[in-house]
């Protein structure tokens, strides 16, 4: 079980869906929405300064279909903070898209740990709790 | 008339001579007074006596022999009578000298014959006025007339010879036997440049030039023996000039024996120059005219050959002996109606030069290029061989017809690039005349400001590499209408490989060069369309899958909620939001491809700018109101453009929702419209005070579908990506600036095509 997860999405419905599919398998201690990336940062990046590892969420799910400031852009942000938060954090892309060159972007990106399609089924939450 | 007068101090000597020669004679004589009678009688001599007074006392018998007077006709007579009045005075002043002396040597003096002829006569006076038997000057007189004028006629002669000699206008000269000078006359220091006096003594050797010696030696061993000589040799002059002279060598007798000679010197040095000077040029004129190849010929009035050159005798095929003196009509009756013929008697009629080709069908020359020119008593005929020539016209005659009647531009340059000659074709591309276009450079004249200055400076430089070259440029007509020119030019070299001419053909590409544009302009509508299709998909990717995929999550959600609970409940609301933003999008889509597939098929029409402008606001006026919105519309209530009427109403329409959307609430609300013309278009502006956006990082994204900038405010984010659509479909662009907290301004250009 993680300790805390942070969603970061701008569409309500996809965030209700998450949580409740994550909730449901036990997932996590605690789950912190945001509904835009600049939300995100604006919690994240203090504690990446201040190296309070402790604050640090376990796990991210990043949608990259935002407003003003994409998934993209996002982890762009977080470049400078990629040695810790490889360590300290896995961030995954969910995304409705079902498109390949965002696949491979993804995956080309060495802060992304993996790529979701949303609606997150109980599979694939499983499989990331506990492997398999 | 002075008479002589015996003086009383005579005192004569014995007169020697005449004594000793009278002596023997009187001592050997036996009848002493007869005997001498006799004598006396008889001498040739004239023996005359007179008194101391000068009258005749006695006179020999000769007297009549030698003057033609009878003794007594003289007897009593003054002796001095008949004296010469020039003599005269000298003969009184000889009888006065008897006085002192007793007998005189009379020189030559004159007397008068009987007849009134002068004789010469010379003698003896001898004073015997003390003798007893005598008493009076024995005057004994020899005639020497003969003497006297054979002496005159020598004088003469020496006169004679010396004028010959000193006065000859040439230079003559004497040498003696052993060849020193012995005499000169002063025109040979003219000649030599010696003075007489370093001339006489000297041999003729120092004078000869070195050449000449061997052959002035045998000349002159030849005259003295005997043979007068002419002969020509130079002699080196005392400056060292080289003098060509004529020379006479004459032997000078003496005693029958040649002793010396005499000779007359002629520079013929400028004669001889002058004279080979014209032989020169005879011969050179002569080698001139040999070295004609063509034939060259020469006939006098009566048409007879005067001279045939080597090439015309080979082309009749006769010795020149066989030609000259014959006449051409005699040799060749057949040109007689040839048109040679009639131009050789024009020339000779007219005396003017004639130049003229004849064509003799199957001969050994087929076209016969001739030059008939007058001369003195005569004409000149000179011809060539001009078939090959004449083919070679012909050809060019053919390639020139082709050059000019070709559709293509053709021009011909100078090395300067200078336009020398072009063809009709170029006249009718560009629109100028052959005399408006010589002597310009052809770039200079017909490529303008929209030519490309990189395909002007590369012609430029490829000119100047000399080097054959390609390019394609836009010019212009001289009516100002743009053309495009592909042009292909050869530069052309002579046969010691200097360049002589650029030859231009120039082919109208417009047509290709549009057909290009429309390329062009067709591969970047592709490429914008395939940008539109890849922004289509993500859209498909995201905005459409992600209410589906909200959609299957909350479907397989209720299955594991029990009906009527709260959980329940919110999912299915949920799922009708999902289904509702499902169908949005579905809507925007079929928007945005009728806005696509539109393109093309609707008709632009005359749109009224303001009056649209106030339709599109109608709907806002409420909204507008409670902003307190300013609108400053700065647009000709007349302007009108050609445009499809119902996208500008999209566009507007949009652009006027977004500004009322994102107003800067601290603030009222002020959206300003402009138009400005361009030439071939027009540029909208769109500018409101509103809340502005950070274009750093918004720039690229702003007109993309689905894509939002403030998250804040509710929206689809299909506005702009609908205007930037129905804006290009319009065929023009938009652009944005835009500052956080000031305002944001749309730039709207169209093109004119909607004009």
């Amino acid at each position: 079980m993680y300790k805390k997860v942070f969603i970061v999405d701008d569409d309500e419905v996809s965030t209700f869906l998450t949580e409740t599919a994550l909730d449901a398998e036990g997932f996590a201690q605690a789950y912190e929405s945001f509904v835009s990336g600049k939300q995100a940062l604006a919690v994240l990046l203090p504690l990446l300064e201040t190296r309070d590892d402790n604050a640090l969420p376990d796990l991210i799910l990043l949608d990259l279909n935002m407003p003003a400031l994409t998934g993209w852009d996002f982890l762009q942000a977080l470049h400078p903070y990629a040695g810790v938060l490889q360590q300290q954090c896995r961030i995954y892309i969910l995304s409705s898209s079902v498109d390949e060159s965002e696949m491979e972007r993804a995956s080309q990106n060495n802060l992304v740990a993996g790529f979701l399609q949303k609606p997150l089924l109980e599979d694939t939450v499983r499989k990331l709790l506990h492997g398999y | 008339m002075a008479r002589l007068h015996t003086n009383p101090t005579f005192n004569p000597l014995p007169a020697r001579s005449f004594t000793t020669q009278l002596k023997p004679a009187c001592v050997g004589a036996p009848h002493a007074s007869a005997f001498y009678q006799t004598l006396i009688s008889h001498c040739s001599d004239f023996i005359s006596v007179f008194d101391e007074k000068g009258i005749y006392t006695y006179l020999g018998n000769s007297v009549k022999a030698q003057l033609g007077y009878e003794v007594e006709e003289l007897l009593g007579t003054a002796a001095l009578a008949c004296v010469h009045p020039d003599d005269l005075a000298y003969m009184t002043e000889a009888f006065a000298l008897l006085r002192q002396v007793p007998n005189a040597q009379l020189r030559r003096f004159r007397l008068q014959e009987k007849s009134g002829e002068w004789r010469w006569m010379q003698g003896m006076l001898t004073n015997l006025l003390q003798d007893q038997n005598v008493e009076g000057v024995l005057m004994v007189l020899q005639d020497v007339t003969a003497l006297v004028e054979a002496e005159t006629s020598k004088a003469h002669y020496q006169a004679y010879f010396e004028s010959l000699f000193f006065g000859h206008p040439e230079a003559v000269f004497a040498l003696d036997g052993l060849g020193a000078f012995t005499e000169v006359n002063s025109q040979v220091a003219e000649l030599t440049g010696y003075t007489r006096e370093e001339t006489l003594g000297g041999h003729y050797h120092r004078f000869v030039h070195p050449d000449f010696i061997q052959h002035a030696d045998e000349m002159f061993r030849q005259a003295l023996a005997g043979h007068a000589q002419h002969t020509e040799l130079s002699i080196i002059s005392k400056q060292g000039q080289l003098k060509l002279l004529f020379i006479t060598l004459v032997p000078v007798y003496a005693e029958g024996k040649a002793v010396g000679i005499q000779g007359i010197a002629q520079d013929i040095t400028l004669a001889k120059k002058s004279q080979q000077l014209l032989n020169e040029q005879t011969t050179q004129l002569n080698n001139i005219v040999e070295s004609i190849p063509d034939p060259f010929f020469v006939v006098d009035d009566a048409w007879r050959f005067e001279y045939v050159n080597t090439a015309f005798a080979s082309f009749l095929g006769k010795p020149r002996t066989e030609t000259v003196g014959k006449s051409i009509l005699a040799l060749h009756p057949s040109i007689e109606d040839t048109l040679f013929f009639e131009k050789c008697q024009e020339v000779a009629a007219h005396r003017t030069t004639v130049n003229f080709e004849e064509s003799y069908p199957s001969s050994k020359f087929e076209t016969i290029r001739y030059s008939i020119f007058p001369i003195k008593n005569g004409i000149a005929v000179h011809f060539e061989d001009f078939t090959a020539q004449k083919a070679i016209l012909q050809e060019l005659e053919k390639l020139s017809l082709v050059a000019s009647k070709t559709t293509n531009g053709v021009v011909i340059m100078d090395a300067q690039c200078r336009i020398e000659w072009v063809n009709d074709g170029f006249c009718r591309l560009t629109g100028y005349t052959r005399a408006e276009v010589a002597g310009k450079v052809p770039s200079v004249l017909l490529q303008g400001p929209e030519s490309d200055p990189a395909a002007s400076r590369r012609i430029r430089e490829k000119y100047e590499s000399q080097q054959p070259f390609s390019e394609e440029i836009l010019n212009y007509r001289k009516s100002g209408e743009k053309f495009w020119f592909a042009i292909d030019v050869t530069p052309i070299f002579d046969a010691q490989g200097q360049l002589t001419n650029y030859i231009a053909i120039e082919t109208d590409i417009t047509e290709k060069k549009d057909s290009e544009a429309k390329l062009t302009k067709l591969a970047s509508d592709l490429l914008r369309q395939n940008l539109n299709l890849q922004q289509f998909a993500y859209m498909v990717s995201h905005n459409l899958r992600a209410p589906v995929a909200n959609i299957i999550g909350l479907t397989s959600l209720l299955k594991k909620f029990d009906m009527r609970t709260a959980p329940y409940d919110k999912s299915l609301e949920k799922l009708e939001y999902s289904g509702h933003q499902l169908d949005t999008v579905i809507r925007d889509i079929s928007t945005i491809l009728t806005v696509r597939e539109a393109v093309g098929v609707c008709q632009p029409e005359p749109v009224n700018l303001l009056a649209l402008c106030r339709e599109v606001l109608a709907p806002f006026e409420e909204q507008l109101q409670e902003c307190k919105t300013e609108l400053k519309l700065e647009v000709e209530s007349r302007f009108e453009v050609l445009s499809i009427k119902a996208y500008l109403y999209s566009i507007l329409y949009n652009l006027i929702s977004n500004a009322i959307k994102f107003r800067a609430n601290e603030r009222p609300l002020l959206i300003r419209l402009g138009i400005a013309w361009g030439m071939h278009s027009y540029v909208l502006t769109f500018s409101d005070n509103g809340l502005g956006m950070d274009l750093h990082q918004a720039e690229d994204q702003l007109f993309k579908l689905y894509t939002r900038f403030h998250p804040d405010i509710p929206g689809k984010g299909i506005g702009l990506y609908l205007v930037k659509t129905q804006v290009e479909a319009l065929g023009g662009k938009i652009s944005v600036s835009s500052a956080p907290g000031i305002g944001t301004t749309f730039t709207i250009s169209l093109g004119e095509e909607h004009v």
